[in-house]
């Protein structure tokens, strides 16, 4: 009889609960949300991280709600502020020493905060097209940015430390230019229409951008565009030297892939109003830029020879006929400046000088542009300061400069220029470019009534761009400032989020999130890298200074494929693996946590790469003791401990020895799913290790039989990694193979079909061979391992019923009763597949030491013993060892028992009506050898097939890393199909087909790996399978071969 | 009556020099062919007069000698035993006030018996107690006679030690041990080690007593491996007892057996809390897990398990000779009996005492203690160790019980008891007891371990003149959560040193951050050593003692020290004999 419910109050709410539940869980089921590090479902409550803290009446101080059970009669309070205070400084205190970076110091820098590490990660690991993608969705037009952009990131790229900054931006247009060159299509999936209508005013980047994610979210949208073209200062006010049109153009048509309608030569105030477009549209973004030159406010300005620089740069870049003077001067630093003067030069003139006011320190414009206008035998002035322009009457100018010094600095941060008296100079000029600042054009801000505030400048939140007037929104130079033109993309998007914000009625800014960083606990130092080897940035081959001094040809060229990659593979990889899923990271967001506040000393320890499959961060450890709970209590190995006291308390590997040296781990990867936080992250099975979105499918491992269900993981068609699942048989628990055992799916076999000559093959075309085989033989016959997975065995088994074939096979019994028995010896239709219910298995056999081989299968046939769900006879194991003795209703140490445990569970089995659901037994084969010796072992081998020919007991050899290659398949229960098959289908056993045709089916072509993998598509290699036949292979097709297409190194 | 000469033989006998007075004594007798016996004894309590040596005449007269080197055991020999006149000026007259106030139960037989004999103690009714449980006591008897005694647990928090057993008693399981928790680690605390290096045999009868009300077989001594010589006189004490059939099958014919185990701790302060020290006694890392289950519902390998300190088992055998009601008379209405505390600091006699509950702290300090060091100011106690506060001089007339001292902020805790004077800046004391809990947290639980680092970083600030105003509300802020969230009484005692400190001495704690003075001239950051001209003679010791050569000068010259290279030792205000080295704090 169940318990009696007991009464509790829960945030002053009476409920009826289960007694024995602990608060965490009840709350839970409520849906109160709290908090915890340290809880884990696998395990007892253990109460480390004071995460999950409540409030009991009459309890002492706080409890930890994961670890306190419901008693009659409780009142527990979840939410009061003084809970939620403590908590807070609970993850205030775990973030005061948790060392890491949420996201990598590029990407937070970058304006729209683009995932540069995980960019980078995928090139590195040749998924150009996956790297696009991810760049486009915070910069739509990567392959113009990746020539333009002066790049911020690369400033806070942590490769500094070490040698250089990453050539970041050589990397975006390097995998954009692999994109353009393949022709993709940059939009493949147009999304649902949600019959919004949204006008954008202004095609420049903000008015583009915010046009791209507008119509992603399937939004119509229409730009109106003052200019003949689409570009806005992407067009003309960069120089085609640095951005050649033809680039801008396929950036602009890829920008308006989602359908949006641009209408040029529609001048706001002219040719449309506001009030027009509020009307006629859902909302309206304004991007209209900041297209005026700031005066120079000197004497003789408004010469005709005087030019404004943005003004000339436009005629420059519109391929106007421009001229300018033997001799002209350019005022300013920044970028306009200086492609004014390098334009100047390119219409003709001779001598070009650059004045500017401070030193080069202050100058605005990028360092590489600089270094190539001196090149180009610019000159620059510092510390220069103009006067007076003075015309008299004739040509040529005089232009008076004076002389300047730095002072303090002013509120820019920037040392103040201040005069030196009578310093005063003058030079003869032809022509004057003045190029000090932009501002919004006063007549278009004009035709934005409402939107402008008293002094007649545009008055926005720069958050959301929302303005005054509802569903009007500015984005851009027009809400920034002047500023780079990946800023400006930012803006666009900013303003579609608030645009579909707007829509959906919200007025929320922007979700801030929580982001650790390292800066703000400790400044990273050289020493923290000095484990990372020197290499050299790679550099674009540029055109040299004397053939560009004249040309508008595009000076840099793209990296190289081979050189691209290399410098990929540079990324010191700054961001968390765990950033996705870190569990500290939401709450720390979810309780407005400030990592700073209890700021003091930070431990920092190196990160422990020694292990094959895991990386170990200790900096960032929370020490919540799962991994070494979970390591311990479920595992019952006890690789991970705790060391040291206090403070300096750390969990690591016994002794301190570095992880992957501990010979006690079995790699189950149980460690890496408990761990709340980033200190210990599964590898990515690929050269560079990156973290990224993930697709998941979910499946049942295809290792072996035993059934286990996981996750396959992918960023496109990198596969990153597998994720247990919570449902039996295995109950978040994997084995080593099944963990990490799939990296292959990434290697050369999961990527390309090929048929007997090397042609490449479609999945349909791939089956249809098959087909054709097998009704071209006259007995065809299918033998099929029970290693196989069972999800596996039924696509098999549904192709033996379409061909009538009949099936040989090894009994298949995992620990999931779904997938309980495979027919032996059956014919085709007979054949119903491993769906076939069947009642739980009673008794479970381990053959030596299973533990070692597949923990999974210990630790579940040990739990149905615990549960009463099934016996568990242990045979040929070390019977002293607590662990086994505690685990089994039967234990015999010497294998000489196993043919009277075979017996006994064939008679079992009869008593219980059915001998074939008698008995499962699992075979660790290395251990056989150890512990049997070779004489032993066949005795064992010949007792296993004939207590499974005679179908008393199913058999199941268990496949690990020691035993790769040996005795798989060589059970196999049953009698041979009638008549002699001319044809065999070898699913995975590796028997050869003696007389017959073998065709082996399997997914890897690597020798000792014989899977059968499931999710993915067929086709056919011609391979040749280590057992003679022609092999099959099942694998992924999804990347294409780029090198080809690529510019060699 | 047999003449004996008894030397305390306990560990801070043998630190005094006991052993070569054992040895002279010894040898001296031997040489004379005097008719007396040389014995060792445990330790009386009186520490600063270590070596102590008891000349027990055949006529049943006694004479205590204190403070006994090598040259003063010559003249006991000659003078006294071989003379006849008793050596006036060693000896420690019979009203000496360290020992007129004290009531010895558990100590009785502290620097009286030999700890290495069984028939000594059976002598003075040694096992006395346990023959009657056996022989007329069931196990509910037994219990209710503790409980009717009113005894709490010695270990610090004070619970019942009859309701405990009850609990154990009544808790399902065939198998219970019971364990003893040795593993005192305050810093100046050595209650139970001197119990346990005195009078091993009456823990291990009260450990039986347990053992046999709550139904166990089985038990562990929980040492900590720096007893070396507990862990000797315990384990002599088991065979002894064993030999004796007091230990083992059928104790003493009944139908009780029971085991003991002697299990040595590797010196984790946090090993102390009992969760911790069965995971220990489990070979686990010592750390805490939660409660509920208790020990008595699921302890050690997850048995019902009764788990007391040393002290608190001490004190079961006297009870049940004497009976309830004779104990329950003793001390206050809530807290019975007597408590034995560790005197340490700048009090003038500190050792070991024994006094009943109810007693003032100003009696112990005043009297028993005879008041400060070198006549300065009496200016707080610290009790119960790293887990306790400071009780400010202002409240030393509290009285010694349970109740009365958490009142305080404090705690009665397991004994020790740390005068301080003017001289100690309780800043850095509340430092000092933090920096000790801190480096003893296991790392668990968020609060302790990062939560009591960051406090001692503030003190820290403080102590070096670094602090901000905006420390002080961190660290009540800090202390306030992490006594309440945290798993074990280590974490949860944390913050009492500094959150009695603030509570009492807070305007030391301003004075450190605004003035940038430390009243007790103790923070070396916060003060400056100089030369006061009017008083220096130029006799060049201070120049001479100086390790930096910081304080230099010319003969019969007023000196001066550099404070460039000063590193504040202090050794030139030591050794100055003019008082002609000033000490200045505050911001100049």
């Amino acid at each position: 009889m169940p318990d009696a419910l007991i009464e509790i109050t829960l945030d002053g709410r009476k409920l009826l609960v289960e007694p024995g539940r602990t608060i965490l869980e009840v709350a839970e089921s409520q849906g109160v949300k709290i908090p915890t590090l340290c809880n884990d479902r696998r395990l007892e409550p253990y109460a480390s991280c004071w995460v999950c803290l409540v409030k009991v009446e009459k309890a002492k101080g706080f409890v930890p709600s994961c670890g306190t059970r419901v008693a009659p009669g409780m009142v527990i309070t979840t939410g009061s502020p003084d809970v939620i205070a403590a908590r807070r400084m609970a993850l205030e205190l775990l973030l005061s020493s948790h060392y890491g970076d949420c996201k990598a110091p590029c990407t937070l820098t970058c304006p729209s905060n683009i995932d540069i590490q995980g960019y980078l990660g995928l090139a590195a690991n040749g998924r150009f097209q996956e790297a696009v993608d991810l760049i486009r969705r915070d910069n739509p037009m990567p392959s113009v940015i990746g020539r333009i952009c002066p790049h911020p990131c690369e400033e806070a790229c942590r490769r500094a430390l070490v040698d250089e900054p990453l050539a970041i931006n050589n990397l975006k247009r390097f995998v954009a230019d692999v994109e353009r060159r393949l022709g993709a299509p940059v939009v493949r999936e147009p999304p649902p229409r949600t019959g919004k209508t949204v006008a954008v005013v202004g095609a420049g980047p903000a008015g583009l951008s915010a046009a791209w994610y507008l119509g992603e979210a399937g939004v119509d949208v229409t730009i109106f565009e003052a200019m003949d073209k689409a570009g806005g200062m992407l067009r003309y006010g960069i120089p085609d030297y640095r951005l050649p049109p033809e680039i801008l153009d396929q950036g602009i048509a890829g920008m308006l892939g989602y359908g949006a309608v641009l209408r040029t030569g529609a001048v706001l105030g002219r040719d449309v109003t506001l009030e027009g477009l509020r009307r006629e549209y859902d909302a309206v973004v304004v991007a209209i830029g900041a297209w005026k030159s700031r005066a120079l406010r000197i004497p003789g300005e408004d010469h005709p020879a005087v030019l404004s620089g943005i003004e000339f740069l436009r005629r420059v870049n519109a391929h106007e006929k421009v001229t300018v003077g033997r001799r002209t001067a350019v005022i300013g630093g920044g970028n306009t400046a200086l492609d004014a003067a390098r334009c100047s030069l390119r219409c003709g003139a001779d001598e070009v000088a650059i004045y500017y006011r401070r030193t080069r320190e202050e100058m605005p414009a990028s360092d590489a542009e600089i270094e190539e206008a001196l090149e180009e035998g610019i000159r620059i002035e510092y510390l220069a300061a103009p006067v007076s322009v003075q015309a008299d009457g004739a040509a040529p100018l005089s232009l008076t400069l004076l002389k300047m010094e730095l002072g303090e600095p002013d509120a820019s941060g920037r040392r103040r220029p201040v005069p030196v008296d009578g310093s005063e100079y003058t030079v003869g000029i032809d022509t004057v470019i003045s190029a000090v600042g932009q501002y919004p054009d006063a007549k278009l801000l004009a035709a934005l009534p409402g939107l402008v505030d008293a002094r007649g400048d545009l008055a926005a939140d720069r958050e959301t761009g929302a303005t005054a007037a509802a569903g009007v929104f500015a984005a851009g130079d027009l809400l920034t400032g002047t500023d780079i033109a990946i800023r400006a993309i930012a803006g666009g998007k900013h303003a579609a989020r608030s645009v579909l914000q707007y829509f959906e009625g919200r007025k929320t800014p922007r979700p801030k999130e929580f982001l650790s960083r390292k800066e703000d606990l400790r400044k990273p130092v050289p020493a923290d890298f000095s484990g990372v080897q020197r290499v050299p940035r790679a550099r674009p081959a540029v055109a040299g200074a004397g053939a560009r001094r004249r040309s508008y040809a595009e000076i840099e060229r793209t990296l190289p494929l081979a050189q691209a990659q290399a410098e990929a593979a540079r990324c010191l990889e700054c961001g968390c693996h765990d950033v996705k899923e870190c569990r500290l990271k939401e709450q720390a967001g979810d309780y407005d946590a400030v990592a700073q506040r209890f700021l003091g000393e930070v431990v920092v320890h190196p990160v422990d790469d020694s292990h094959p499959f895991i990386s170990r961060d200790p900096s960032k450890c929370v020490l919540c003791g799962r991994c070494v709970r979970i390591c311990l209590e479920v595992q019952g190995i006890g690789v991970l401990g705790y060391l040291y006291r206090g403070f300096t308390s750390l969990v690591a590997p016994s002794f301190g020895v570095p992880f992957g040296k501990d010979p006690t781990c079995i790699s189950c990867g149980q460690c890496v799913s408990a761990c709340p936080v980033g200190a210990l992250t599964e590898k990515v099975p690929a050269a560079k290790n990156v973290p990224l979105d993930e697709r998941v499918e979910e499946g049942v491992c295809s290792l072996c039989s035993a059934g286990c269900g996981l996750e396959y993981r992918w960023h496109g068609s990198l596969f990153t990694r597998v994720v247990e699942r919570y449902a039996p048989p295995n109950r978040g628990k994997l084995c080593r193979k099944g963990k990490f055992g799939h990296g292959f799916l990434n290697g050369p076999a999961g990527t390309t079909p090929l048929d007997a000559s090397g042609g490449r093959l479609g999945t349909a075309e791939a089956v249809h061979r098959v087909d054709g085989m097998i009704r071209a033989a006259k007995r065809p016959v299918l033998r099929i391992s029970g290693r196989l997975c069972g999800e596996a065995i039924d696509g098999f088994l549904a192709l033996a019923r379409r061909h009538g074939m009949p099936v040989e096979g090894e009994g298949l019994a995992g620990l999931d009763s779904r997938w309980a028995r495979l027919p032996v010896g059956g014919t085709g239709p007979g054949a119903e597949g491993c769906r076939e219910p069947g009642a739980p298995l009673p008794i479970r056999i381990l053959v030596g030491d299973v533990a070692a081989a597949n923990n999974v299968i210990f630790t579940e046939a040990y739990r149905g013993r615990r549960e009463r769900t099934a016996d568990l006879w242990i045979v040929g194991m070390d019977a002293s060892d607590p662990a086994s003795a505690r685990a089994a209703s039967r234990l015999e140490p010497s294998l000489e028992a196993l043919p009277g445990m075979l017996a006994d569970a064939a008679s079992a089995g009869a008593a219980g009506g059915s001998a074939v659901r008698g008995a499962t037994v699992f075979v660790n084969p290395v251990e056989l050898v150890k512990s049997a010796g070779t004489a032993g072992e066949k005795a064992v081998l010949d007792a296993l097939e004939h207590a499974a020919a005679r179908g008393a007991v199913s058999v199941v050899l268990l496949w690990n890393e020691r035993n790769a290659g040996y005795l798989f398949g060589c059970i196999a229960a049953g009698s041979p199909a009638a008549g002699k098959p001319d044809l065999v289908l070898d699913a995975g056993t590796g028997q050869r087909a003696d007389g017959a045709k073998l065709v082996a089916w399997d997914l890897s072509p690597r020798e000792a790996d014989l899977y059968l993998p499931l999710p993915r598509a067929y086709w056919i290699s011609g391979r040749t399978h280590p057992s003679g036949g022609e092999s099959i292979v099942v694998g992924a097709v999804d990347v294409e071969d780029l090198s080809a297409v690529l510019p060699q190194a | 009556m047999k003449a004996e000469i008894a030397v305390g033989m306990s560990s801070c006998g043998i630190a005094a020099g006991a052993r070569v007075v054992l040895e002279t004594l010894k040898a001296d007798v031997a040489a004379k062919a005097l008719p007396w016996t040389v014995v060792s004894t445990g330790c009386s309590g009186a520490c600063h007069r270590e070596p102590l040596v008891e000349i027990r005449q055949a006529d049943g007269r006694t004479f205590l000698y204190g403070n006994v080197d090598e040259a003063g055991a010559r003249r006991i020999t000659v003078e006294h035993l071989a003379g006849g006149v008793p050596v006036a000026d060693l000896l420690v007259p019979p009203d000496y006030p360290f020992l007129a106030r004290q009531k010895r139960i558990v100590l009785a037989n502290c620097g009286v018996i030999d700890p290495e004999s069984i028939d000594e103690y059976l002598a003075r009714d040694g096992y006395a107690a346990l023959r009657k449980v056996l022989s007329s006591m069931t196990g509910d008897q037994v219990i209710a006679e503790i409980t009717a005694s009113g005894l709490r647990g010695r270990g610090g928090a004070g619970f019942s030690t009859g309701m405990k057993w009850t609990f154990a008693r009544k808790a399902k399981g065939a198998k219970k041990y019971v364990i003893c928790n040795a593993d005192e680690g305050d810093p100046g605390a050595f209650m139970d080690r001197s119990v346990l290096e005195g009078d091993p045999h009456a823990v291990l009868e009260g450990m039986l007593v347990a053992a046999y009300a709550i139904g166990s077989d089985e038990g562990y001594f929980y040492v900590r491996a720096e007893y070396p010589l507990a862990v000797k006189r315990l384990g002599i004490a088991i065979a002894q007892a064993t030999e004796h059939g007091l230990l083992g099958e059928r104790i003493l014919g009944s139908g009780f057996s029971f085991a003991v185990h002697v299990k040595e701790g590797a010196g984790a302060f946090v090993c102390g809390e009992e969760t911790a020290l069965m995971a220990s006694i489990e070979g686990r890392r010592g750390m805490p897990r939660l409660r509920p289950p208790f020990p008595a519902e699921r302890g050690l390998w997850d048995a019902p398990s009764n788990i007391n300190n040393v002290e608190t088992y001490a004190n079961v055998p006297p009870i049940i000779r004497m009976g309830a009601p004779a104990y329950a008379a003793i001390g206050t209405e809530k807290s019975k009996g007597t408590k034995v505390f560790a005197l340490a600091g700048k009090i003038a006699r500190g050792g070991m005492i024994e006094v009943p509950m109810g007693i003032s702290l100003r009696t112990i300090v005043e009297d028993i203690g005879g008041g400060i060091q070198g006549g300065r100011a009496f200016k707080a106690v610290q009790m119960g160790g790293p887990s306790g506060g400071c009780v400010p001089a202002s409240l030393a007339d509290v009285l010694i019980d349970y109740d009365s001292l958490t009142a305080t902020g404090a705690i009665m805790g397991s004994g020790g008891m740390v005068v301080m004077d003017e001289s100690t800046c309780m800043v850095d004391v509340a430092r000092y007891f933090l920096s000790f809990t801190q480096s003893e947290s296991c790392g668990k639980c968020t609060f302790c371990r990062i939560g009591t680092k960051r406090m001692l970083e503030a003190l820290t600030r403080i102590t070096d003149g670094r602090g901000s105003d905006a420390d002080i509300p961190m660290l009540e802020e800090l202390a306030a959560k992490v006594r309440i969230s945290s798993l074990c009484g280590l974490g949860q005692t944390a913050p009492n040193p500094v959150l009695t400190t603030l509570r009492f001495f807070r305007e030391e704690y301003t004075e450190h951050i605004a003035e940038g003075r430390c009243r007790a001239k103790k923070c070396k950051a916060l003060i400056r050593f100089g030369v006061i001209a009017e008083t220096c003679t130029g006799c060049m010791l201070c120049a001479k003692v100086c390790p930096t050569k910081a304080a230099r000068g010319e003969r019969k010259k007023v000196h001066a020290i550099d404070q460039a290279t000063c590193i504040k030792c202090g050794l030139c205000h030591e050794a100055c004999r003019f008082a002609a080295i000033s000490i200045e704090t505050g911001r100049h």
